[in-house]
C-alpha cells in the first residue's frame, strides 16, 4: 500500500469521525456502541481501501460501510424471535383514543403551520425526547425501516418480525406513539 | 367499511410501502367523511417529514477526546499490522 493513501487514511478520523460519529449515534443510540462502529468503520475503509474505485467521494464511501456495521449491529443484537407485547403496540394508547368500534374517542388538534417548526432548536429536543421514549425495539424498527430504509422483508429477518403484518402494526403504533408525544410536549404547549 | 383504528394503521403502511387499490380507495372513502383521520394524517406525513430530514448532523455532538484516541490506536495497530 502507498504511503500516500496510509497518509491519507490518517487523516479519516479528523475529517469524518465526527460526522460519522453522528450518524451512528442517531441510529443506535448508544455513545459507546456509535464509537466502535466509528472505529470498525475506519479500520475496515483502510483495509479495502484497494476496492475504492474513486467514483464516489471518500466520505460517501465511508457512509456506507458504516450503514452496513450499523445493520450488521441490528442484526447481532437481535437473535431472539421477538413477539410484540402490549406496550410495544400501545394498547393503552390505543384503547384512550379509540372506542370499541375503533372510532376516535378524541378529538385531535389542528397542528398550525407545523413545517415552521422543522428548524426550530427546541423542537428538535422536544422531538428527540419523544423519540428516546419509545420502546426500544420500536424505534429500532422505525430507525431501520424510515429512517435508515431498510426493506420490510430485511426490518423482519433482522429484527426477527413473524410477519410483515406484524411490522406494519408496530410501524403505525410507533407513529402513533410519536404523534402523541409531540401533539402534548410541543403543539399544545405553543 | 373500514373504521378510524384500520384507517390509521393503513395509513402508516402507506407511508413506507404501497397499499392495495382497494385499501387505496376504502381509505379514501373513509377520509372524505372523518375529518380527525385526516387530520391525523396530516400530522403523520409531518412527522414523516421530520424524520428524513433529520440527519443528525445539525448537532455539536462529537466524538471525545477519548474515544478518539482509542480510535486512533487502533487504527494504527491495523496500519502497522498492514505494512
Amino acid at each position: 500500500m502507498p504511503d500516500s493513501i496510509r497518509e491519507q487514511a490518517g487523516n479519516w478520523l479528523n475529517d469524518y469521525g465526527d460526522m460519522l460519529y453522528r450518524y451512528a449515534l442517531l441510529r443506535v443510540r448508544s455513545e459507546a456502541t456509535a464509537e466502535d462502529l466509528v472505529q470498525e468503520t475506519l479500520i475496515a475503509g483502510f483495509q479495502s481501501f484497494e476496492n475504492f474505485n474513486g467514483k464516489s467521494s471518500v466520505k460517501t464511501w465511508l457512509m456506507g460501510i458504516l450503514k452496513h456495521k450499523i445493520i450488521d449491529f441490528f442484526r447481532k443484537n437481535c437473535r431472539e424471535k421477538l413477539s410484540l407485547n402490549d406496550s410495544d403496540l400501545s394498547e393503552d394508547l390505543i384503547a384512550y383514543q379509540f372506542d370499541e368500534q375503533g372510532h376516535w374517542k378524541v378529538e385531535l388538534v389542528d397542528w398550525k403551520t407545523p413545517d415552521q417548526n422543522l428548524c426550530d432548536k427546541q423542537f428538535q429536543r422536544i422531538f428527540h425526547q419523544c423519540l428516546s421514549r419509545l420502546p426500544k425495539r420500536m424505534l429500532d424498527l422505525f430507525m431501520l425501516r424510515t429512517i435508515e430504509g431498510v426493506s420490510s422483508e430485511d426490518c423482519c429477518e433482522i429484527l426477527g418480525f413473524g410477519s410483515n403484518n406484524q411490522l406494519w402494526v408496530a410501524l403505525s403504533r410507533t407513529r402513533m406513539k410519536l404523534r402523541s408525544c409531540l401533539d402534548s410536549q410541543w403543539f399544545r404547549e405553543n | 367499511m373500514l373504521n378510524c383504528k384500520q384507517v390509521v394503521d393503513l395509513a402508516s403502511k402507506s407511508l413506507d410501502d404501497s397499499v392495495s387499490w382497494q385499501q387505496h380507495w376504502r381509505m379514501k372513502l373513509h377520509l372524505m367523511m372523518c375529518s380527525n383521520c385526516r387530520r391525523y394524517i396530516k400530522q403523520l406525513k409531518f412527522l414523516q417529514k421530520v424524520v428524513l430530514t433529520m440527519d443528525g448532523q445539525n448537532s455539536k455532538i462529537a466524538l471525545s477526546a477519548q474515544a478518539k484516541e482509542r480510535i486512533r490506536n487502533a487504527f494504527a495497530a491495523t496500519h502497522i499490522a498492514k505494512k
